[in-house]
C-alpha cells in the first residue's frame, strides 16, 4: 500500500516540477523526456527486445512449468508436500548466489561447453554468456515457480471426477487435456505468465551478468539513465511509461475480475 | 509450557530490541565509501584503535553508483573516492564537497604533480590513487595468433583500434573498457584526430570484433581463457599478472590516460572526523600498505622508497607525458554517452 | 509410484492398452520431474562442488581444498555484511507482517459490509512491478531524508508487504470466524480475541509469511542500492559488486552454508509438521 507513493516527478533533474514562491504556486511541467522516449529508436529498440526477452523467458518457463506442474499435481498428497518443498529449496538461497552458478555453467571453459565438446556434439566452445541466450535461461531459472505455483494451485483445484467421467465416457486423454484440464487450469496459467512477463520486463540484474551490453532490458535502461547519464527525469519517464503500458491494464483486468467475482 | 512460551517470547523480544538499537544507534562513527577492495579491514581496525572512532566502511564498485548516493543529497558519508575526470570534476562544480581546509591535513605529503594537475579543484579535493589504462593480453596466444605481427605492434593500441589485426585475434574474445570517457580519449589519442565523423568511423570497423565492454570482469576472464586482451586499468592488470604469469600489461606507446581517484568530503559531512581520516591516508605507513595489497600506487612521495621492488610506482618523466582527460562540456559528455551507447549497442550507422 | 491420487478409481482390469498408457504416464511424470530437478539443483550443486575446489577459478579443477571456507571464515567485510543483511531482513520482515496482518484484519473486516474492489489489485499489483521502477520512486520518495538502514527496511517492507498480506488474506478467508464470535459473545474484549484466538489460528502462515518476507529482503540487490546509503552494505550489494569485479570462490562456500542451512530448516520444519499432523 505504500507503493501507492509512487511519485513521479517530470523535470530536469533536482528540479520538481511544483514550486512554491511569492505566494505562487507554480507547475511547469516538462515533457522533453517522455517526447524523446518516443521519437528516439533507441529507447523503442530497447523496449522491444526487452518485450522479446520477456516473451521468451516466458513461453520458456510455461514450457517447462506446465508439464513440471502437472507431473506434481498427479503425485499423491504426501509426496506432492516434499516435492514442492524440494523445489523450493534452491529458490531460497540468495538469487545472486544462483546466477553466479549460471554464469560458471555457461562460460566458455564452463562445464556446459566442456560436455558439449566432451561428446563430440560442438568442436568450438559455443558462446553462450553475451547474448540473449544466457539470459533468458538465467530468467528462466529464476522465475520458474513462479509459473509453477499458479498453475500447481489452478491444477490441484480441479475436480479428479470431471476427468473421470470423461474417461469413462471414451474421451481421449489428448481431448480430455485440451477440453477440461486447459481450461480449468488457464486462470493459473494466467496468473503465472504475468508474475514472470512483468518482473522479467524490469530485470536488472540477470542481463547485467549473465548478458552483454546489447542485452537489453527496460530494467537495465531505466537503471544506465538514472546512474550513467544522470538523467532522472529519462529514467522516470520510462518506469512510467511501463506502469502505464503494462501495469495499468493488469490493474483494471484484475479490477473488473474482483468485481465480477463480487457480484457472483 | 506456558512459562517456556513466554520465557522464548521474551529471548526473542529482547534480542529483537537489541537488534533494533544496534541497528539504528551508532556513536560517534564515521562513514567512508570507498572503492572495491582498496582498503583492508585491518587498516581500518588500526585506525579504529588510533583514534577511538568507528569505522563504517562500505564499498562501491563503479563511479555512478557514488554518484547517485551523492545526487540524491543527505548521503551520509564522511569520505568518498571518486574519480578525478569527469566525475569530480562535476560533482565539485555542483556544489556536493565541502571545501576543504589545507592547513588542517599533511598536504606536504602529497607528490606535486598531482596537486598540480588538479589546479582549480584542489580545494574540493585530494589526489589519492592513481594509475594508467593500458592493454593486458595473454602474450603466448598472442603470439600465436598474430604470428610475426607481433613484435610490430606489441606496445600499440593497434592491437584493440586496428580492424586488421583485430580480425586476426578476436576469436579469442576481446574487450573494451564500459565507460566511453575511457576509450574514447584513447581511440583520439590513437587516430590523433579529435571529429566525430573519424571517431564514428572507426568504431563502426571495430565493433564486430568486440565481444565485450567490461571494467571490471575481464581478469576472470583473460585468466580463464574467456579473452585474449582487454584495456585495463594498470592496478586491476598487475594483480592479474600476479595471478598468471603469461599475462602482460603493456602502456601503449601512442600515450594514454592518467586516471586518479580524489579524497573528497560530501556535503554536511562531520568535518573532524573526515580530516582525522584523510591525516591517516596521508601517511607513509598507510599508503605503502594500500599499494603493497592493491599494486595500485597512491600519490604519497613518501612511500615510494618502500616500494621499488613492486614496479607499480611511475617516475617523473613517464607522468609528465601521460595525459589527464581532458574535461568536458556537459553536452560533449552527453553526445560521447550517446554515441557510446549506441556503439556498444550494435546500431551504429 | 504406486497409485495416483487422481486416477485411483479408473477402472483398468486387463485392459492392456490403458494400463501401458499408465505406465507410460508414470514414465513421463517421473521423467518430467527428474529434469526439473536436475535444472533446478545442477547450478546449486556445481557451486557447491566448486565451492572445495583448489584454484582460484571456477570451471578448472585442480584439486580438493577447504582452503576457500578458511578464508571464508577470515573475510571480515562478508562476515559483517551478512550480520547487517539478517539484521535489515529480521526488522523488514517483522515490520511487514505487522503491516499485513493489520491490512488482512481491515480487508477481511471491511469485506464483509462493503465491496472493495480496488483495494486487492492495488495491492497485488505491487507483486509484479519490476524491482527496478520500485527502487526508482521509492528513492524520490525518500529524496529528503539521509538515507540508511531505515530507508532500506522500509522499502523492503513495500516490496514484501504484498506477499505476505496475500499468504494471510487466503489464510484469513478460510479461517472459521465462529472462534471469534463466541469469545465476543462470552464477553471477550476485542483485543483479547485477536490475540488468544486471532493471531494463533493464524499463526503457521504467519510464520511461512515472515519467512518469505525475511528471503525477500535478504535477496534484494536493486532497491537497497537505490535507496541504500552508509553502514547498509548488504550481502547481495557486496556480492554483486564482487561478481561485477572479480570473482572468489568464497561465494561458493557461501552458497553451500545457505544451502545447507536451508535444507536443515526445511527438514525440521517437515519434521515438525508431521509430528504435528500425528499428534492430532
Amino acid at each position: 500500500m505504500i507503493s501507492l507513493g509512487r511519485v513521479v516527478h517530470k523535470a530536469p533533474p533536482f528540479v520538481f516540477p511544483f514550486s512554491y514562491d511569492n505566494d505562487c504556486f507554480h507547475i511547469c511541467l516538462n515533457f522533453s523526456s517522455l517526447k524523446t522516449l518516443i521519437s528516439d529508436p533507441f529507447y523503442i529498440r530497447g523496449i522491444l527486445s526487452s518485450i522479446k526477452i520477456a516473451l521468451i523467458s516466458m513461453v520458456g518457463c510455461l514450457f517447462i512449468g506446465y508439464p513440471a506442474a502437472y507431473a506434481i499435481s498427479q503425485l499423491s498428497k504426501p509426496k506432492q508436500m516434499i516435492v514442492l518443498i524440494l523445489m523450493c529449496v534452491p529458490f531460497w538461497t540468495p538469487f545472486l548466489i544462483r546466477v553466479y552458478g549460471w554464469m560458471g555453467l555457461l562460460s566458455q571453459t564452463g562445464f556446459v561447453n566442456h560436455m558439449l565438446m566432451q561428446l563430440h556434439i560442438i568442436k568450438e566452445p559455443m558462446i553462450f554468456l553475451g547474448g540473449d541466450f544466457g539470459v533468458c535461461v538465467g530468467m528462466i531459472y529464476c522465475y520458474l515457480p513462479f509459473m509453477i505455483f499458479p498453475i500447481y494451485s489452478a491444477l490441484s483445484k480441479i475436480d479428479p471426477y470431471h476427468v473421470e467421467a470423461a474417461l469413462n465416457l471414451g474421451c481421449p486423454p489428448f481431448w480430455i487435456f485440451m477440453k477440461i484440464i486447459m481450461p480449468l487450469s488457464l486462470s493459473g496459467v494466467i496468473a503465472g505468465c504475468v508474475l514472470v512477463f512483468l518482473p522479467c520486463l524490469g530485470e536488472y540484474v540477470i542481463p547485467e551478468l549473465l548478458g552483454s551490453s546489447d542485452t537489453l532490458t527496460i530494467g537495465r535502461i531505466v537503471w544506465s539513465e538514472f546512474f550513467i547519464n544522470r538523467h532522472w527525469p529519462m529514467a522516470c519517464s520510462i518506469a512510467v511509461f511501463l506502469i502505464l503500458l503494462f501495469v495499468c491494464p493488469l490493474m483494471i483486468w484484475n479490477m473488473k475480475k474482483t468485481k465480477e467475482d463480487a457480484i457472483r | 509450557m506456558t512459562t517456556i512460551k513466554k520465557f522464548f517470547l521474551g529471548v526473542i523480544g529482547i534480542v529483537f530490541i537489541f537488534m533494533t538499537v544496534r541497528t539504528f544507534y551508532h556513536p560517534s562513527t564515521i562513514y567512508i565509501y570507498d572503492w572495491y577492495g582498496m582498503l583492508d579491514l585491518e587498516l581500518i581496525k588500526e585506525f579504529e584503535k588510533e583514534t577511538g572512532l568507528r569505522v563504517v566502511y562500505d564499498v562501491y564498485s563503479d563511479n555512478e553508483t557514488l554518484e547517485a548516493r551523492l545526487l540524491t543529497g543527505k548521503s551520509g558519508y564522511d569520505i568518498v573516492f571518486p574519480s578525478l575526470i569527469p566525475f569530480a570534476v562535476f560533482q565539485s562544480d555542483i556544489g556536493l564537497y565541502e571545501p576543504i581546509d589545507h592547513t588542517k591535513i599533511h598536504m606536504e605529503q602529497i607528490h606535486s604533480h598531482f596537486i598540480d594537475i588538479l589546479k582549480k579543484y584542489s580545494n574540493f579535493l585530494i589526489p589519492y590513487y592513481y594509475g594508467t589504462i593500458g592493454l593486458l593480453y595473454n602474450k603466448k596466444k598472442l603470439q600465436h595468433l598474430l604470428k610475426d605481427d607481433f613484435e610490430l605492434h606489441e606496445h600499440s593500441l593497434d592491437l584493440i583500434f586496428n580492424d586488421d589485426i583485430l580480425q586476426k585475434i578476436h576469436m579469442s574474445g576481446v574487450s573494451l573498457l564500459e565507460e566511453s570517457v575511457d576509450v574514447l580519449p584513447i581511440l583520439k589519442m590513437y587516430l590523433q584526430n579529435d571529429e566525430t565523423a573519424t571517431v564514428k568511423d572507426r568504431l563502426k570497423k571495430i565493433r564486430p570484433f568486440i565481444r565485450k565492454f567490461t571494467s571490471s570482469h575481464f581478469i576472470q576472464d583473460l585468466v580463464k581463457g574467456d579473452l585474449v586482451l582487454a584495456m585495463s586499468w594498470s592496478g586491476e592488470a598487475r594483480r592479474a599478472t600476479e595471478e598468471d604469469s603469461n599475462l602482460v600489461y603493456v602502456v601503449p606507446k601512442e600515450g594514454t590516460l592518467l586516471w586518479v581517484d580524489c579524497i573528497a568530503i560530501p556535503k554536511g559531512a562531520q568535518l573532524d572526523k573526515a580530516y582525522q581520516f584523510i591525516n591517516f591516508l596521508l601517511k607513509e605507513k598507510t599508503a605503502t600498505r594500500i599499494t603493497k595489497n592493491t599494486f595500485v600506487p597512491t600519490t604519497i612521495k613518501t612511500s615510494y622508497q618502500n616500494l621499488k621492488d613492486l614496479n607499480v610506482i611511475l617516475d617523473d618523466d613517464t607522468l609528465k607525458k601521460l595525459n589527464l582527460n581532458k574535461i568536458e562540456t556537459s553536452k560533449e559528455s552527453i553526445d560521447n554517452n550517446k554515441l557510446w551507447m549506441i556503439f556498444r549497442n550494435h546500431t551504429l550507422h | 509410484m504406486g497409485k495416483t491420487q487422481n486416477f485411483d478409481t479408473v477402472n483398468i482390469n486387463g485392459d492392456s492398452i490403458e494400463t501401458m498408457m499408465l505406465y507410460r504416464r508414470y514414465f513421463w511424470q517421473k521423467f518430467i520431474l527428474f529434469m526439473l530437478f536436475l535444472f533446478i539443483y545442477f547450478p546449486i550443486l556445481y557451486l557447491i562442488t566448486f565451492s572445495f575446489n583448489n584454484s582460484k577459478l571456477q570451471g578448472i579443477w585442480s584439486g580438493f581444498s577447504c582452503h576457500w571456507y578458511h578464508q571464508l571464515s577470515q573475510n571480515t567485510m562478508i562476515l559483517k555484511a551478512i550480520q547487517t543483511s539478517f539484521e535489515i531482513a529480521t526488522l523488514s520482515a517483522t515490520g511487514s507482517l505487522i503491516l499485513a496482518i493489520i491490512a488482512a484484519l481491515s480487508y477481511e473486516k471491511f469485506y464483509g459490509f462493503k465491496k472493495q474492489p480496488l483495494l486487492l489489485p492495488l495491492i497485488t499489483t505491487t507483486l509484479v512491478i519490476p524491482e527496478v521502477v520500485l527502487g526508482l520512486s521509492l528513492l524520490i520518495l525518500f529524496l529528503p531524508i539521509t538515507k540508511g538502514a531505515l530507508t532500506v527496511i522500509c522499502a523492503h517492507m513495500t516490496l514484501t508487504t504484498a506477499y505476505v498480506f496475500m499468504l494471510l488474506q487466503k489464510r484469513f478467508q478460510d479461517m472459521d470466524h465462529s472462534l471469534e464470535e463466541a469469545a465476543l459473545d462470552l464477553g471477550a474484549k476485542s483485543y483479547q480475541v485477536f490475540f488468544k484466538i486471532t493471531l494463533p489460528c493464524l499463526m503457521p502462515s504467519l510464520l511461512s509469511g515472515w519467512l518469505l518476507a525475511f528471503v525477500l529482503s535478504l535477496d534484494d540487490v536493486v532497491i537497497a542500492s537505490f535507496v541504500g546509503g552508509p553502514g547498509v552494505s548488504t550481502l547481495p550489494i557486496l556480492t554483486f559488486s564482487q561478481l561485477k569485479t572479480g570473482i572468489t570462490p568464497e561465494i561458493n562456500c557461501l552458497c553451500t552454508f545457505i544451502v545447507g542451512i536451508m535444507s536443515f530448516g526445511l527438514l525440521v520444519w517437515s519434521y515438525v509438521l508431521r509430528h504435528q499432523k500425528s499428534h492430532r
